[in-house]
């Protein structure tokens, strides 16, 4: 499960989201890495992770059209995840609390993208844990 | 025979032909979203362009226009999908009085045939009347018309005002495999990308793939100074970075600009700009820049060969 979590001086209309993802090897020549989908054929939301034990970072990107979220409002997320990946044997690998630096964006569904809220900052965060 | 019904007869064979009196050309099809729409017509106007028509509606999504115009931010990924022609791009104003503000895109779309109508809307709007008119009527500041671009001039450049030396480069598997530009060595030297002629085609840059990044080497301490210290050159549209900088090549990496817009046209390059203070991340001086993709866009989405931002050159503007 990924969860974001909007920095509290968003004003965002809501805080957490959760979305159930898949979770992929994706090395490259130069690092291990791991990309995380919400759909493995066709994915809106997708994080691709340069992994340097114990640190991952890379982006988080939802699709131009955004992703539906509760209330009727779509989100978008576009942001650089930046945390410690632990490990425990019964769990696996997870990442608790990360940081997340860059844009969350709301609307109502047919509205422009931000016109709820828009948040370039630093503060907010995520999780990457099994259910 | 009199002149006059001479004339008649030959008007009807005319019209009974179908062939010998030419149709006029459609007019011009221009789109903008309604928010802009008051202030674009006031630049038409000044502009004095040939046939047009305006259409009101998300520019974004084209719709058949020959010639779109809407903010740089909101035309990022027409422009990079090929709906809208990269060297067919040109600026008409600042959206809003801020500073930093966003700039406004008039962009033709390759629509077979339509080309010359497109082209010569486009010079009109181009041209200091337009875009005072447009400024007067948005309170903004009018954009001055810039150089034209001169590669020679801008290689003549002192080289060591640019990057010397690439420290790091990641992007992620899926952008190495589907991107057409992973060569971090574009991103050293003057800025010298070009757009080679339509969507894809393009030489100078390295486009970062989503979240991407490369850390590069200025070769010297570079001080805080009056005003900005780094510029970016960013190639397509106005595609944001992050940019960091440290005394070190392993860091840490102080934030100095969180997914800042870097679209603002060069006098003297093909690519855009956005430039970046020492002050804002409190420090004295930097030798290491890392520049960060700013649109992270899903990979897998994509549909480009230049996902992520498109890097060309890092400039010290001062030493």
């Amino acid at each position: 499960m990924l969860t974001v979590t909007a920095a509290p001086e968003c004003n965002a209309p809501a805080t957490t989201f959760t979305f159930p993802v898949h979770a992929l090897a994706a090395n490259t020549p130069r690092s291990p890495g791991f990309r995380v989908v919400d759909d493995l054929d066709s994915p809106s939301l997708e994080m691709e992770l340069q992994y340097t034990a114990p640190q991952a970072r890379g982006g988080l990107g939802v699709a131009a059209e955004g992703m539906a979220i509760d209330g009727g409002l779509r989100l978008w997320i576009a942001a650089i995840a930046d945390g410690t990946v632990t490990t425990e044997a019964a769990r696996g690998g997870e990442i608790v609390r990360g940081s997340l630096a860059g844009t969350l964006a709301f609307a109502r569904a047919g509205e422009r993208k931000g016109s709820l809220a828009n948040c370039i900052m630093t503060g907010h965060s995520f999780a990457l844990r099994r259910p | 025979m009199t002149r006059s019904r001479a004339a008649v007869l030959g008007l009807a064979a005319l019209l009974a032909s179908g062939s010998a009196v030419p149709d006029a050309p459609p007019p011009v099809r221009v789109r903008t979203s309604a928010s802009l729409a008051t202030c674009v017509r006031s630049a038409l106007a000044a502009a004095r362009p040939g046939s047009f028509v305006l259409e009101v509606g998300d520019a974004a999504a084209t719709d058949g226009a020959d010639v779109v115009i809407d903010e740089d931010v909101l035309l990022g990924r027409a422009l990079e999908g090929g709906q809208l022609r990269p060297d067919r791009v040109v600026n008409l104003g600042f959206v809003s009085a801020e500073r930093g503000a966003r700039e406004l895109l008039i962009v033709a779309a390759p629509i077979p045939g339509r080309e010359m109508a497109a082209r010569a809307l486009l010079d009109a709007l181009a041209s200091q009347p337009a875009r005072d008119a447009f400024a007067s009527c948005a309170g903004t500041r009018p954009l001055a018309i810039g150089r034209p671009f001169n590669a020679a001039s801008a290689a003549q450049t002192a080289a060591n005002l640019y990057a010397q030396t690439v420290v790091d480069f990641w992007t992620c598997g899926c952008a190495l495999e589907n991107n057409s530009y992973v060569d971090p060595q574009e991103a050293l030297g003057p800025p010298d990308a070009e757009n080679l002629g339509g969507k894809d085609l393009y030489r100078g840059m390295v486009s970062l793939g989503q979240g991407g990044y490369v850390i590069l080497d200025m070769g010297v301490d570079v001080a805080d100074g009056r005003g900005s210290e780094f510029r970016v050159y960013q190639t397509t549209s106005g595609e944001p970075v992050t940019v960091y900088a440290s005394a070190s090549p392993s860091g840490p990496f102080v934030l100095l600009g969180l997914q800042q817009y870097c679209g603002y046209p060069s006098d003297d390059a093909f690519s855009n700009h956005c430039d970046f203070d020492l002050a804002a991340g409190g420090l004295a001086s930097a030798r290491y820049v890392k520049v960060e993709d700013g649109e992270i866009y899903p990979c897998l989405a994509g549909t480009t060969r230049t996902e992520g931002a498109d890097i060309d050159a890092v400039q010290a503007l001062h030493r």
